[in-house]
């Protein structure tokens, strides 16, 4: 049989040259996070300094404190109120299902730009004081959404006989929730928790329009030093951003591994 | 005997579906009971209203005269093998079996002694710490039933327990599972569609279709005397007298054929002989060269159509009187006569061999 | 607690939050787009359904169809770049087809604005590609990527590429190799092959993942704002401007519904393929 072996070897050379696009950007801005030269994209000798004055400067140690605080509170509350909704979706039939159903998606996919300036309105419109509170709540709107339809994909993927057997063995409905639905969707309300700290800590646009004085997150910071031109401080913080986003990513896909490991029993 | 459970009138609908329409049952304590049926009779439904998963539109249920309808399923005092077993996936063996003990906050110490007797019992010693994923079908049907029976339940249900295995460890289960009834003497009541696994364990059997009880009654009494056309179908091959003369006469059912015999069936009460038709089964008949003259024998006479060696068998078909083919087996050949294709023969099997059902 | 009550714990919480943060305000801007500008800048309450006709005219009728034309051929490239890739996914061990999305897939999940300004560290008039071919001598003067459509491009298309390569992949995985051995069998070319059966058959893969390179971009924001220049502005950098530096409010909410619906329009339709698919 004649193979098509010009066409095969295009086909991985395309491959990895769009994996070298990919990643060859993320790698030179690490890269360069540690290069001494200023202004130019020259390599001029290793240093940590750009490191060191970003945790001299101030401002900066307050976004990251914002970004956290924000980060934290507004993925509590989102974790609660959109596991919640998975597991009432999932079980109840109520009027207006498929509308609610509708809406709960809709934060997803509407533009951010339409979520932000729509906030800022309403933030103006009944007075509320623009600050760390209105961050905390727009972030929570669009995260119990990207909860929800996490730990939904998890109690579809659930075998529906369990919580039949686990009353037919004498556990109360509560007891039922809390030894068996509960640690059968842990992982989804993980993964969940773990998108929704990450989009936090990575919005930029809705926070712009709903941050007030003082309530400046990392992204926001992030953007003030890019718009102010490019700097070697950018970097390191890029790459800060990068190694902790990293990290998530990591202990997501551990979950995720524990969740296929239990998928494999039917 | 006093029933252990009572079921009576009970109704089911899904919108216009119904899936159960009156149906009354009663089950004695230590009986191992069937609801046999195609898919779609019912059945399984029943057997959730019975473990309380589902509940009824109307009808009651009483276990041990007191009455089951208010009674959530983690209150009652029933336990059921699911179909797929149902395992807890996080859990390892020891915790899925323990899982009801603990629910009743049972102390550890009598639930640990419990619990390992329970894997005893289904011969599972030392699979306390293995995961249910990592356990083979037959594995995991034995953890599903060490579960249910270390509650001790008056009732265990069983929802086509042996189904997701294959024939040979079917086989194997069916009789360790009709043991491990008698030895414990719970009224098992059992969910399946193989009438051969029913024959095989039960004492009694309740065959079901479309939401209603066709018959119940033991293995035997279904099989020799099915009530219906759709029991003597749905337990095995049938010879039916389709389109001969029928009648009703003192305490018998006599069948008049169009070569002048006659063939006698018991009655059973006081049935007229509209619409009764008469049969018999193909491993009832003998094949003989003479008639044979006991009045107690029924015998017709036939041509031998077709001969086939199935496996250990013989099947035999023979057209008789009313142009009608009836389908014989023997078991072997040597015991009997040698019979060819083309021969006069004489078909013979008992009168009270003869089963009547409502065509 | 009854089914009832446990039905009102569960989702009236999440259901309120909703209605009052995010249906309400959506509820607000509508009703501004149809208000009118007060004189300094503030929103009155006079019914003005001009707002809409506005965005078609001259002085922004560009600004949307630089935005759609930007998001078109963004979409085209990562068709472009993207199919072979699926293709090439699609074609790999099981293993490795897995690690080869997961390398996809990973970046999309680092911060967004950092990616972007990645792309301005390179493209900028003294950044690496500049510097780059200045010494290998391809150039003479530095070029000038950085604050133009090329660059907005460049950026939208490193950021929404896995965007296209999922459904594609997914179309190519369903497609059943005996199809491609009975094109062989039957006397087609690869090429042949290609175009006859494998391209008609993933067609719904490729129109799922136009729509969802096109959605996002269409509704850029930061990708314009850091690598395009002024004139490089799209839909949302204009909305953006209605809102804090023009004070057009009613303007900035009429803008914003058409952005919406024209999101909402093509997500429709493929919600709508997607169940044809399913039917199928």
């Amino acid at each position: 049989m004649k193979k098509i072996e010009p066409a095969r070897w295009m086909l991985g050379t395309h491959a990895w040259l769009v994996y070298l696009f990919i990643y060859a950007p993320i790698v030179v801005l690490v890269v360069f996070s540690f290069n001494q030269e200023r202004i130019n994209a020259v390599w001029t000798g290793f240093t940590l300094d750009w490191y060191v004055r970003l945790f001299q400067d101030a401002g900066m140690l307050r976004a990251i404190y914002n970004s956290l605080i924000v980060g934290l509170i507004s993925t509590a509350i989102a974790t609660v109120l959109g596991t919640m909704t998975a597991i009432g979706m999932s079980r109840y039939r109520f009027p207006l299902k498929r509308v609610f159903d509708s809406v709960l998606y809709l934060p997803i996919i509407i533009p951010e730009i339409v979520m932000g300036v729509s906030l800022l309105v309403f933030y103006v419109f009944i007075q509320f004081t623009l600050g760390t509170a209105s961050i905390i709540i727009a972030h929570v709107t669009f995260n119990i959404s990207f909860v929800a339809v996490v730990v939904r994909a998890r109690l579809a993927g659930m075998d529906p006989w369990l919580e039949q057997a686990a009353l037919d063995l004498g556990a109360t409905p509560f007891q039922t929730f809390r030894y068996i639905t509960l640690p059968l969707i842990k992982p989804g309300i993980i993964a969940g928790m773990l998108l929704a700290f990450t989009l936090s800590w990575d919005d930029f646009l809705i926070a712009f329009f709903t941050a007030g004085v003082g309530s400046t997150t990392l992204p926001m910071k992030v953007y003030s030093m890019i718009k102010f031109g490019v700097s070697p401080e950018i970097n390191a913080i890029s790459t800060i951003t990068l190694l902790f986003t990293m990290i998530l990513i990591f202990i997501a896909l551990r979950v995720e591994g524990v969740t296929h490991a239990t998928k494999t029993m039917d | 005997m006093k029933p252990l459970l009572e079921i009576d009138g009970l109704t089911k609908s899904y919108g216009p579906n119904k899936v159960l329409d009156q149906v009354s049952l009663q089950m004695g304590d230590g009986e191992f009971f069937f609801l046999l049926g195609p898919s779609g009779c019912g059945k399984t439904t029943l057997l959730r209203i019975i473990g309380g998963l589902i509940e009824a539109d109307s009808g009651t249920i009483s276990l041990n005269g007191e009455s089951l309808n208010d009674i959530p399923a983690y209150r009652r005092d029933i336990n059921t093998v699911f179909q797929n077993y149902a395992l807890f996936p996080h859990l390892s063996v020891f915790e899925n079996v323990a899982f009801g003990l603990r629910m009743k906050k049972k102390p550890s110490g009598m639930i640990r002694e419990k619990v390992i007797k329970a894997l005893g019992l289904v011969e599972l010693d030392g699979f306390e710490d293995r995961m249910p994923g990592k356990l083979s079908g037959g594995q995991q049907q034995r953890v599903a039933l060490a579960r249910a029976l270390v509650n001790e339940p008056s009732v265990l249900l069983l929802d086509e327990p042996l189904g997701a295995l294959d024939v040979k460890l079917r086989r194997q289960m069916q009789l360790e599972l009709k043991h491990l009834q008698r030895n414990l003497g719970t009224t098992f009541i059992c969910v399946t569609h193989d009438q051969e696994e029913a024959m095989t364990m039960a004492d009694r059997i309740a065959v079901m279709r479309e939401g209603i009880v066709e018959q119940t009654g033991t293995p035997e009494e279904i099989y020799n005397h099915p009530r219906t056309r759709f029991v003597a179908n749905f337990m095995g091959e049938s010879n039916f007298f389709t389109g001969c003369d029928i009648r009703a006469e003192g305490g018998t059912i006599s069948i008049h054929l169009d070569d002048g015999s006659t063939v006698l069936a018991p009655a059973d009460g006081s049935r007229s002989a509209d619409g009764l038709l008469p049969g018999v089964r193909p491993e009832k008949i003998d094949i003989t060269g003479n008639r044979p003259g006991d009045a107690s024998v029924n015998a017709v006479q036939g041509t031998v159509e077709e001969i086939v060696f199935v496996g250990t068998m013989l099947y035999y078909m023979v057209r008789i009187a009313n142009g009608l083919l009836f389908r014989v087996i023997s078991q072997t050949i040597s015991s009997r006569q040698r019979v060819a294709e083309g021969d006069r023969v004489y078909l013979a099997w008992p009168v009270e061999d003869t089963f009547v059902v409502e065509g | 607690m009854s089914e009832r009550v446990k039905k009102i714990v569960m989702l009236v919480p999440s259901a309120a939050w909703l209605a009052l943060f995010f249906v309400m305000p959506l509820v607000i801007i509508f009703i501004y787009s149809l208000a009118s500008r007060g004189p300094f800048g503030g929103v009155e309450f006079i019914f003005n359904p001009d707002n809409y006709v506005r965005v078609i005219d001259p002085m922004y009728a560009g600004i949307l169809w630089r935005s759609v034309y930007i998001s078109v051929i963004s979409t085209a490239i990562c068709l472009l770049i993207g199919y072979p890739l699926a293709l090439y996914i699609s074609r790999q061990s099981n293993a490795y087809r897995n690690f080869l999305l997961a390398l996809l897939i990973i970046p999309f999940w680092t911060n967004f604005l950092v990616r972007t300004y990645a792309w301005m560290f390179i493209l900028r008039t003294e950044g690496l590609l500049n510097n780059t071919l200045l010494y290998i001598g391809v150039i003479s003067e530095p070029l000038q990527i950085l604050f133009t459509d090329t660059a907005v491009i460049i950026g939208l298309v490193y950021t929404y590429l896995p965007f296209m390569v999922l459904p594609v992949y997914v179309s190519l995985e369903k497609l059943d190799h005996n199809l491609l051995m009975a094109a062989r069998d039957l006397g087609a070319t690869p090429l042949q092959s290609f175009r006859k059966v494998i391209l008609p058959l993933t067609r719904p893969g490729v129109i799922s993942g136009s729509i969802l390179v096109f959605v996002p971009c269409i509704g850029a924001y930061i990708t314009p704002d850091i690598l395009g220049g002024s004139r490089s502005m799209m839909i949302g950098n204009l909305i953006q401007n209605q809102f804090l530096s023009a004070r057009d409010w009613p303007f900035g909410s009429a803008l914003s519904f058409v952005l919406m619906a024209i999101v909402l329009l093509l997500l429709l339709i493929l919600a709508r393929q997607d169940r044809k698919e399913e039917e199928a």
